[in-house]
């Protein structure tokens, strides 16, 4: 039998046995000629209390007591369903959006990998001291240092190699398709622990002799071959050659990137390791157990020191960087996620504080019940007891609202996401959030339930039992701190939300120096196999653009390796003839076709654009950008002069004529601006991959299917990939921030909602308990606005502690988001004065109301009354 | 309340069920009677204080309790003294008797 239906016949045969008790009783009454039931029921006493007292010998009273405040609580709950819903969506609103940050939290920081340690996964770079790259703070590594960490270094179980390839193109099977993916060497899984769910990875014998086998991304086995399992050991064709597939990684397997769908085994040539010259891959290791970053990072500095005495040709002034997973991969998002955490934070606090603040009130006024319940022997503990079982209804009611509203909120804030973040896909309620939210919401009721618990165990029954309600009065004090903490907080979160808001506006105004007006863009990668000679590739991106160009309503179609705000970056040192003594700056590599400039609408302030007639035949030329002829030639005229980059430790291209000067343009993002541009024409330095530019008339997405059908009238196999308007590309860069500054804004206002009514509370408390003084005041001849003002300068004088405190606050809170903003300061004036005016106005705003009905005293009314 | 009755003293109400039932199952009604009756109408057991106290004794383990029917036919739960009770009275009869000496001790006029 279950313990309910134990306990249950146990009370019916307590019952039954007082019962049979007063049959007895009543009987032997009644046998001496007293009035039979009545005579038995006196004798008995109090039935209920009986039962009572005898209840509590079965060690169960101090639960069914809880369960009784709790039923009380309910009662109490189910009588004012106004201020029941108030409570709740307060409580749900703060825990809500407190959840719903914190599973981001626990699945882009805590749980962002799906390898064993992530902990001891490091990503490794390299840095320079150099001029050439005095623009990088770090840059991808060199296959030839690469061999040398492996052979040199004590600290890392192992080191993998991965080259991103943006452009495997799969034809065959189906419609052609681009596949983002990297050769990587063949102990990747060994140094991020993990194993294939098909098949096996490649081996080092493989990686030496270039196996052409490929090891395939779930998501992609799942699209392109349909989870079929017999894939192993079939062939498909990648950039025109045949590659054998040998396995298939986990669901949840994506590295180095989301994109990345395809891996195939790292072959290093000889020569490339020879000339230790080439840096274009990124590098990944793990840490051995126990071993810190910075230990690890003095082994790498001083394996870096020594190849540096060795090869002083190539590594004189190379150095190496260690960085742990985590930050590589979530970067500044870390500091955002945090700032949100602690945002919401202050929002709970707030809704605590409201709902501490209107319990108050209603502790207040229930005074003289709870005094009652301490006269007929109520202990202080028991009290406390009682009025904290009486508000954990609000905490089930609070968590599972707030639980729904972070679904919610999770489901409608994720794809605003930055996709690169890791942990992404896993985002959800899972088990630990749920118990914070659990958590959470039980503490911040039983928190705001203690301030009327700890007052109700305080009364004073002589006195409180003698007073009439109307004069019953408590907490105005705490109510009035707690109102001037809630100010406090909410201008630190409005001030905090005004700083981001700014740096999202300065940015905005930024000029990228490019046009994204009717911009439409796409990558299309060239088939190797099918267009061997770079004189063809060339070829057929002009024959590509001459056939888009022909669409109505579209006004330039060029070319561009790499576009402004796509993530990726070519940076080559260039040298120019006679000057900077020899040295060299780091320049963004750009090869274009004609049509580029116009398209993206990059003027060009002097000299030529590049035309069909620059060939591999003809004069090597190129363009620099304003920057580049500013600081290398000054007020010199640079048409017409040379310049070259270095394609190995002693090796150049040779001499470059440049012929143009383009505007600058900002290519990483709109907040940085590290190098100078330089472009070289397609048909003398080509490049595999490339993006098309499109400058239309209309509505850029509009043209995407006319695009891509002439492209695929010129080549039925061609893969495009990426399609988006320009305008998105510089979104996405803007993506965090916006999310940053909204949702900061968005917790802001939500802040000031609950301050507002919190305020409003208060006032309109303060002003009914002085009604009388008010009455008093007009009949000795104060005017209704007197006593208007009474109230306003209430709401007046709290609102100003509140925002004196928030001030005091805000300053050291805007240091710490420091890293966090653009172009505006710490102490941003306009955030420090808006702020407070803002939070005043409310306060205006929440006051008048309780102000007017003060005026409408009418004292005859008042002074009666009591 | 009249005042020539007494008041059962905290913990010898335990004695005092006890010991009524030694002389066979009897019910609650039937208890407080006994007590009443053998103390001259002396001692008055309140309901109040009888019925949490035969619970108490029961979860003891040092009475149970049956439905029965009284020789008036009608329906009562009966208390019996188990084995464990019947050692707790002469345990509870020892304490009360040491307690009543000593007592007796201390409010006997100093000499």
């Amino acid at each position: 039998m279950s313990w309910f239906g134990r306990w249950k016949q146990r009370e019916q045969d307590l019952d039954e046995e007082l019962k049979s008790h007063l049959e007895i009783e009543a009987r032997q009454r009644v046998e001496s000629g007293e009035e039979a039931e009545l005579a038995a029921r006196r004798a008995f006493g109090n039935l209920t209390a009986i039962r009572e007292q005898t209840r509590e010998t079965w060690g169960w009273a101090p639960i069914e007591r809880f369960f009784d405040d709790l039923r009380y609580g309910l009662r109490i709950l189910r009588k004012s369903p106004g201020w029941t819903a108030i409570m709740g969506a307060t409580l749900a609103l703060g825990i809500g959006l407190t959840t719903a940050i914190f599973s981001l939290v626990y699945s882009i920081l805590l749980h962002p990998f799906p390898y064993p340690d992530p902990e001891r996964l490091v990503v490794l770079w390299s840095t320079s001291s150099g001029a050439a790259t005095a623009n990088l703070a770090r840059f991808q590594v060199g296959s030839a240092n690469w061999i040398d960490w492996r052979a040199q270094s004590k600290m890392f179980e192992d080191i993998a190699l991965i080259r991103a390839v943006s452009s495997f193109n799969l034809t065959g099977d189906g419609p052609p398709e681009r596949l983002q993916g990297g050769r990587t060497s063949w102990n990747l899984a060994k140094v991020l622990g993990i194993q294939p769910i098909l098949g096996r990875l490649f081996t080092e014998e493989e990686t030496h002799r270039d196996a052409k086998v490929a090891v395939l991304s779930y998501g992609f086995w799942e699209r392109r071959f349909g989870r079929d399992a017999s894939i192993l050991g079939r062939n498909i064709q990648l950039n025109g050659e045949a590659y054998q597939v040998i396995g298939v990684m986990a669901p949840d397997f994506r590295y180095p990137g989301q994109d990345f769908e395809l891996w195939t085994p790292l072959f290093l040539p000889p020569s490339e390791i020879q000339s230790r010259f080439v840096f274009n891959c990124r590098s990944i290791g793990r840490l051995k157990s126990g071993v810190t970053i910075p230990q690890a990072q003095a082994e790498m500095s001083a394996i870096m020191q020594r190849l540096a005495d060795r090869y002083p040709a190539t590594n004189h002034d190379l150095g190496a960087l260690v960085e742990p997973l985590l930050d590589n991969a979530v970067g500044q998002f870390r500091t955002i996620l945090y700032v949100l955490l602690a945002a919401v934070g202050c929002l709970t606090l707030i809704g605590g504080i409201n709902l501490g603040g209107l319990l108050i009130a209603r502790a207040s006024a229930r005074t003289r019940e709870i005094a009652v319940r301490a006269a007929l022997g109520a202990s202080a503990a028991r009290l406390r007891r009682q009025m904290l079982a009486e508000v954990l209804p609000l905490s089930v009611l609070g968590g599972g609202g707030g639980v729904l509203l972070a679904w919610l909120v999770l489901k409608v804030a994720v794809p605003w996401l930055p996709s690169q973040l890791p942990g992404l896909k896993s985002i959800g309620l899972h088990g630990p959030v749920l118990a914070a939210a659990l958590v959470l919401s039980v503490l911040v009721v039983l928190l705001a339930g203690m301030l009327p618990a700890r007052m109700a165990s305080r009364v004073q029954l002589a006195g409180t039992m003698q007073l009439d309600s109307r004069t019953v009065a408590g907490g105005s004090a705490i109510r009035n701190s707690l109102v001037a903490a809630q100010i406090a907080v909410t201008l630190v979160l409005i001030f905090a939300g005004g700083l981001f808001a700014r740096s999202l506006a300065v940015l905005l105004k930024v000029n990228p120096g490019f046009s994204t007006q009717g911009v439409l863009t796409m990558h299309v990668a060239v088939t190797r196999a099918n267009y061997p000679s770079d004189p063809q590739v060339a070829d057929y991106y002009r024959r590509l653009a001459v056939r888009v160009k022909t669409i109505p309503g579209v006004i330039e179609a060029g070319f561009v390796n790499l576009l402004p705000f796509s993530a990726n970056n070519q940076v080559n040192p260039v040298e120019f003839e006679g000057k900077l003594e020899g040295g060299w700056v780091g320049a963004d590599w750009r090869s274009m076709t004609p049509g580029y400039f116009s398209a993206m609408g990059i003027p060009l302030l002097r000299g030529r654009d590049f035309s069909d007639r620059d060939t591999d035949a003809t004069t090597l030329v190129g363009i620099v950008d304003e920057q580049l002829a500013l600081r290398v030639f000054g007020t010199e005229d640079p048409l017409g002069k040379r310049c070259r980059f270095a394609t190995g430790a002693h090796s150049f291209s040779p001499w470059i004529e440049i012929v143009g000067v383009a505007g600058h343009i900002r290519n990483d993002s709109l907040e940085t601006d590290p190098r100078p541009q330089a472009y070289w024409p397609e048909a003398q330095q080509t490049q595999d991959r490339a993006a098309l530019v499109i400058k239309t008339s209309g509505h850029p997405e509009s043209f995407t299917s006319a695009v891509v059908e002439q492209i695929h009238k010129e080549n039925p196999d061609q893969p495009v990939y990426d399609v988006r308007s320009m305008e998105e590309w510089l979104d996405r860069s803007l993506k965090s921030r916006r999310l940053l500054a909204g949702l900061v804004a968005l917790f802001g206002a939500a802040s000031l909602l609950l301050a507002s009514l919190g305020l409003y509370g208060v006032v309109s408390y303060g002003a009914r308990l002085r009604l009388r003084e008010f009455g008093i005041r007009m009949a000795l001849g104060a005017k209704p606005q007197d006593v208007r003002k009474l109230v306003l300068a209430h709401a007046g004088r709290l609102t100003l502690w509140g925002s004196a405190i928030g001030l005091a606050a805000a300053w050291p809170v805007g240091r710490a988001l420091k890293s966090l903003l653009y172009g505006v300061t710490s102490a941003d004036a306009m955030s420090l004065i808006a702020a407070p005016c803002l939070l005043l106005m409310v306060a205006f705003v929440a006051g008048l109301g309780p102000a007017r009905k003060a005026g409408r005293v009418d004292p005859a009314v008042t002074l009666r009354g009591d | 309340m009249p005042r020539d009755k007494l008041d059962v003293m905290q913990g010898t109400l335990d004695l005092l069920i006890l010991r009524t039932l030694q002389w066979g199952p009897q019910h609650g009604h039937g208890i407080g009677q006994a007590i009443r009756a053998k103390s001259d109408d002396l001692l008055q057991v309140e309901h109040g204080s009888l019925y949490p106290a035969l619970h108490r004794l029961r979860r003891e383990g040092w009475i149970e309790s049956e439905w029965g029917v009284t020789e008036n036919r009608q329906k009562a739960k009966f208390y019996r003294l188990t084995a464990a009770g019947r050692r707790q009275l002469s345990v509870e009869e020892s304490k009360w008797k040491l307690f009543v000496k000593t007592v007796a001790r201390v409010l006997r006029p100093q000499e």
